[in-house]
């Protein structure tokens, strides 16, 4: 079996830019991705224990009663690790040197909503998540002026608005520029339809109810944070002529009341209104391909056993003595070149069947073994490169 | 941004390794029952039994572990006429050379029942149970191991149907933490008695061995003491048994000995653990380092904004980052504070950066 070594023009590092997409819908309180609707088991009624639309970190309580779920623990000790949903003043109060503390698991996520009233901000000087996004906010501005924390467009201080936080589990690096798509349903009417249509973060009235396009096409009804996975809503303007409850507030329907009901603590809102979050992230994956020469002349000799002709092997000589054993060094290959014609043997040529390629550190360690789907006929006139990826 | 540089001596950079664990329970109804055995997948090579927690089909499935079974050649239950006798041989010298290893002459050793490799008794029939390793992790955690099974299955009394099955017990490494072994190849491992209170010196009460770091347990034949389970490999165990786990090695296939174990199985229990290596930077701002920044904001009509319009007053800084820098000043890793800390004369910190890998 050969060996032969790559040279630097036969592997390449590359990176894969996949764009996963998302869709989140949301109605009645609930939140569902991707379609995806809870799945019962044969203890309990939702195997992965989390909440419709949300994904689960481990996936490893699947389908599990509440007296045998796997959980972390960790010793305190002096690293000061601990685990989510211990407090600070909790590790250095409520626990002792070699305590066990404990987690538990499912570690989820899911799309959530955040309504700031008017003036939130004179009410909440601090402690507002909108007042932590201005120095981000902010530093978009070159892209849009309606990122502007505070400008002619608005105020995000004391302006209405809703926030809708995406977890970077949903979307990877980043959301991809020019997909988001939000579609605001009233009974299964698209009311309105926002899209970034210009790939800066402005989220644009694309489309809807000849009374939504009135008020607002064509208006920036928010802005996204593609990094962070945030959508600041402000668009204020009616979408709809009726009234409809959007939780904590009943009204005509509005940007603002886009996504009510997702994780956001809202008591009641009218089935009438569902909503749609479409996007699509960005994963980068590494990626390392090879190329495998197998040039005119090569590998035509295999060490398997079959490519000796086994009848000249049989009637080979072997020498045995006390100090040798010799098998017969002229034993014929197997002709494997097959004839078209009946009863007619074709003349012999060096054929192998190339069906695995091995990958050997420099130590000569086997590290991976690439199968090819079936075997690749190579005879001394065929030359072939074979390429090699994996995923890093 | 500031851009006052300090080097890290040794004695502000240490190395902790902290041990994160989870509790893993396997209970017998995930096993064998539930899910009338669609989370079990059989081979065609049938020479070994995966596992999952759900039926495997489901794309929300985790495989579990593995099980399987061997004997070594020339063993008192070997012979040429048992049901896949070559793969029960092969089985077991694969287990045996990953975890035992080979002696001097290069042939492959046998699993010893109390580890002691240089004589004693040998374990040459086994089940083996090979935990996945997305629940074992790094290693099973020492002296956590518990196994429960039923080992008396009277044929009168029609097979080992959960309502059927008697003589529980339980097994586990509970010398594990202070008495585990380091003669094998695949790492540190534990002996696996009935229980903490009777421990034969010979090794008789040892039922096995379950390797730590390779996640894998081995389980001698004579666990099943009365009789194991006839199944057949669509899962259904047949009304009566064959007898004894040697009826079991010589008569049946090897994922039929996998069932008989999955019949048997009580549960399992154990904690896996996860090796977090660190390396801590403490970064130290002493009194009179650190007060002025550089950053544009800093000023205003060159007078710092933050004295307060008051020239005497002493400078004053808001640390936000610290930033770690490679010898020929090349920027690696950022750490930020959740909030900023101010930085006057007359304090210091010791900020402690904390890099995990």
């Amino acid at each position: 079996m050969p060996y032969y070594k790559f040279n630097k023009n036969e592997i390449f590092y590359n990176t894969i830019k996949a764009h996963p997409k998302v869709k989140f819908d949301v109605n009645d309180n609930n939140v569902y991705f991707n379609n995806l609707n809870i799945h019962s088991g044969a203890f309990v009624d939702n195997i992965t224990h989390t909440e419709v639309g949300s994904l689960s970190l481990y996936e490893l309580n699947i389908d599990r009663p509440s007296d045998s779920l796997i959980y972390p623990f960790i010793t305190k000790d002096g690293s000061f690790e601990a685990l989510q949903g211990i407090s600070k003043a909790d590790y250095n109060t409520a626990f002792q040197l070699g305590d066990i503390i404990t987690g538990s698991y499912p570690l989820s996520a899911s799309l959530s909503r955040e309504r700031f009233v008017a003036g939130h901000g004179t009410v909440n000087p601090t402690g507002s998540h909108i007042l932590a996004l201005k120095n981000t906010l902010n530093y978009y501005q070159p892209l849009s002026n309606h990122y502007a924390f505070s400008s002619s467009l608005g105020n995000k201080e004391i302006q209405e608005l809703t926030l809708l936080y995406i977890p970077s589990i949903f979307y990877g690096s980043e959301i991809k520029k020019g997909t988001v798509d939000l579609k605001f349903y009233i009974s299964g009417t698209l009311a309105g339809r926002l899209q970034d249509s210009y790939y800066n973060g402005e989220l644009i009235q694309t489309a809807g109810s000849a009374y939504a396009q009135a008020n607002g096409s064509g208006s920036v009804a928010g802005v996204i944070l593609y990094t962070e996975g945030v959508i600041v809503l402000t668009g204020s303007w009616a979408l709809t002529e009726a009234s409809f409850s959007f939780g904590d507030i009943t009204r005509q329907g509005n940007w603002i009341n886009f996504a009510a009901g997702a994780n956001d603590s809202s008591t009641t809102v009218t089935p009438s209104a569902s909503f749609e979050i479409g996007l699509e992230g960005t994963n980068h994956v590494e990626t390392l391909t090879m190329f495998a020469q197998a040039n005119k002349n090569d590998l035509n000799y295999s060490t398997n056993r079959t490519h000796i002709d086994y009848a000249s092997h049989q009637s080979g000589t072997i020498l045995t003595g006390s100090k040798q054993y010799t098998e017969d060094g002229e034993v014929n290959i197997y002709n494997t070149v097959s004839s078209s014609f009946y009863d007619y043997e074709e003349k012999f040529k060096h054929q192998t069947f190339i069906s695995k390629i091995g990958i050997y550190d420099e130590k000569k360690n086997l590290i991976a073994i690439a199968n090819v789907a079936t075997p690749i006929k190579k005879t001394g006139e065929r030359d072939f490169t074979f390429k090699l990826k994996l995923d890093l | 941004m500031a851009q006052s540089f300090k080097t890290l001596l040794p004695e502000d950079v240490a190395t902790t390794r902290t041990l994160l664990h989870e509790a893993i329970p396997i209970t017998g109804t995930i096993v064998s029952g539930t899910y009338d055995d669609e989370n079990i997948k059989y081979f065609s090579h049938g020479m070994y039994e995966a596992v999952y927690d759900y039926p495997y089909l489901s794309s929300s499935a985790n495989h579990i572990f593995d099980i399987t079974a061997g004997y070594a050649s020339g063993s008192d239950f070997q012979d040429s006429s048992n049901a896949q006798d070559t793969k029960k041989i092969n089985i077991y010298n694969q287990m045996a050379q990953v975890l035992v290893g080979y002696d001097v002459t290069g042939a492959i050793q046998q699993f010893d029942v109390d580890g002691n490799l240089g004589g004693g008794s040998k374990m040459t029939s086994c089940y083996f149970l090979n935990f996945a390793r997305l629940l074992v992790k790094d290693e099973i955690k020492k002296d956590s191991f518990r196994f429960a099974f039923y080992t008396n299955n009277d044929k009168t009394e029609g097979g080992l149907l959960p309502n059927t099955r008697a003589n529980k017990k339980t097994i586990g490494d509970y010398y594990g933490q202070t008495e585990y072994l380091t003669n094998s190849p695949a790492g540190e491992y534990g002996l696996l008695y009935t229980s903490s209170a009777t421990r034969e010196p010979d090794g008789a009460s040892v039922r096995g061995h379950v390797y730590y770091q390779a996640g894998i347990v081995v389980l001698t034949s004579s666990v099943v003491l009365g009789g194991i389970p006839t199944t057949t490999t669509a899962g259904v165990p047949i009304t009566s048994n064959t007898g004894s786990a040697q009826d079991g090695f010589e008569a049946l296939t090897i994922d039929e000995n996998a069932n008989a174990i999955r019949y048997a199985y009580d549960n399992v229990d154990f904690n896996n653990t996860t090796e977090l290596n660190s390396t801590i930077y403490f970064c130290r701002a002493n009194n009179t380092e650190y007060n002025y920044s550089s950053n544009t904001t800093y000023l205003s009509a060159s007078e710092i904004i933050v004295k307060g319009n008051n020239p005497t007053a002493n400078p004053v800084s808001y640390i936000t980052t610290v930033g770690l820098y490679s010898p020929d000043n090349e920027l690696l890793a950022v750490a930020k504070l959740s909030e900023p800390l101010k930085k006057t004369p007359s304090n210091e910190l010791t900020l402690r950066v904390r890099l995990d890998y």
